[in-house]
């Protein structure tokens, strides 16, 4: 096989193939303060990429985005592509592909969109390519290209994490734990408070005392045992001929932009739990219980995570207090109670 | 729990964070993670920091003077429960770190035996490679 760079450049090369066969559609977006420029070829990636991010999008900045993506798929370009210089056994737990990577590039092939990222950690560059943009799942399309985003913003020091955020520009919680545990549903019901919202699955930390909490995703998904609780947002969902056990996916931009909070500075870690609780409550926990419920689903998901990862997980809960958030069976009792939190910590 | 035996963590895939005194690991290839009681973060830092067997049974019961007489089969079984879960291996090529030239003060609580609870909960986070077919090209393709 050749060497993880010339692979790269081969990859390049088929790119601009596509892209002049097809059309180069550039869209720019911006988080944190850092531009991040994809270039897609065609058009049909941009709307199984785009809608999700598209609150953060800015001014085209040319040749100086701090971060440049190249994206395409076969199918619409009718452009071929290679055969993978690995063999099956290769690929690892969460799509690692051990002799595609070196010092300088980083491969992965994403199972359930079937997509192969390769990142150019020296240039800050990257290849995005799917063989079918049509196969790409909805709940990808909520939350697209995680594992570059995690990449490229884990050699500035922030961190992607696995967690809900809501709050005001002046102060933000975050809400983390594992699934079906109630942040995507205490997500939304922001919507229906004073509250703000930046995501309900992943979002973005940045470095700071207090950390600040970034929105990466102005997507919210939710099982069909929550629709009972947002009867007005079924109209509105991208996917409603979804497939049997798909969550239902809804934008929130541009129809609730004005919810939609960019960046706030985090104030407290909340581990919501589900319980017969009358009303929704507080309980102040230490500091490991936060990590327990941060780390571990993080880590489960992201690839090239390491020591350094958990401790910059570690330096986040050690600033910020952490709360269990006991759930009542009545969801929009929660905001309220967000809402003093957040007046008390500002 | 033979005093010459030494162990290492298993480094890079197991990682761990202690705050407070209370410790995390986590399993990078497996998912699964452990939380460590008081004494039991403290003999994962003396493992951490390169101490010999026999020295993490001498700065035991050098916290525990009270319990000394329990300090070598709890210790022992600690470390026979993080060799089971392969947190750390066994280490032939041993450089003690530094001597035990002072004691270690009492620690200020009882001794508790050292525990080690372990959480499997992210099974199905971590995105194991799945049973997937190939195009004609070779590429993976999710059924």
């Amino acid at each position: 096989m050749n060497s993880p760079s010339d692979y790269y450049d081969t990859l390049q090369a088929v790119f601009t193939s596509a892209a002049v066969r097809a059309g180069r559609i550039v869209r720019t977006y911006e988080v944190g303060g850092f531009s991040i420029q994809l270039s897609f070829a065609g058009p049909a990636l941009v709307d199984r990429i785009c809608p999700g991010v598209e609150h953060l999008r800015i001014c085209d900045s040319g040749e100086t985005a701090d971060f440049k993506i190249c994206l395409w798929d076969s199918l619409s370009t009718s452009t071929s592509m290679p055969p993978p210089p690995w063999q099956d056994r290769h690929l690892r737990a969460k799509g690692e592909i051990p002799g595609l990577s070196d010092e300088r590039i980083f491969a992965s092939f994403q199972m359930g969109s079937d997509a192969l990222s390769l990142m150019d950690q020296e240039n800050s560059t990257a290849l995005f390519w799917v063989r079918d943009a049509e196969r790409i799942p909805w709940y990808e399309t909520g939350s697209p290209l995680r594992y570059l985003l995690h990449l490229f913003y884990q050699r500035k020091d922030w961190q992607y994490v696995h967690g809900a955020a809501v709050g005001y520009p002046e102060a933000g919680v975050l809400l983390t734990g594992k699934g079906g545990m109630g942040k995507s549903t205490t997500a939304l019901t922001c919507l229906f408070s004073n509250l703000g919202y930046l995501g309900d699955d992943y979002v973005l930390l940045g470095p700071g005392d207090p950390p600040t909490v970034h929105s990466l995703y102005n997507s919210a998904k939710f099982t069909a045992d929550s629709e009972n609780f947002f009867p007005e947002l079924m109209p509105r969902i991208a996917n409603p001929r979804k497939k049997p056990g798909e969550k239902s996916v809804f934008f929130l931009y541009p129809g609730f932009k004005e919810k939609l909070v960019r960046s706030s500075p985090l104030k407290a870690i909340l581990i919501p739990r589900i319980g017969p609780n009358a009303e929704p409550r507080l309980e102040s926990v230490s500091p490991i219980e936060g990590l327990k419920a941060l780390a571990p689903s993080t880590l489960a998901q992201l690839p090239k995570t390491s020591s350094t990862t958990l401790r910059r997980l570690g330096d986040v809960v050690r600033k910020v207090p952490t709360y269990v958030l006991h759930l009542s069976p009545k969801p929009r009792e929660t905001p309220p109670l967000l809402e003093s939190l957040l007046r008390n910590l500002i | 729990m033979a005093l010459n035996q030494n162990f290492r963590i298993n480094v890079p895939k197991v990682i761990s964070e202690t705050i407070d005194g209370e410790t995390i690991i986590i399993n990078l290839e497996s998912g699964h993670y452990f939380s460590l009681n008081h004494s039991g973060g403290q003999i994962w830092n003396d493992i951490q920091t390169g101490h010999s067997t026999e020295q993490i049974f001498q700065l035991t019961q050098q916290r525990y003077p009270r319990d000394a007489a329990q300090v070598p089969s709890a210790v022992s079984g600690f470390l026979a429960a993080l060799l089971s879960e392969a947190l750390i291996g066994p280490c032939e090529t041993f450089e003690i770190s530094e001597k035990l030239s002072t004691p270690t003060a009492p620690a200020d609580r009882p001794f508790e035996i050292p525990g080690l609870q372990k959480y499997e909960d992210m099974q199905d986070l971590l995105l194991l490679d799945p049973i997937h077919e190939v195009d004609e090209m070779g590429w993976p393709m999710t059924k």
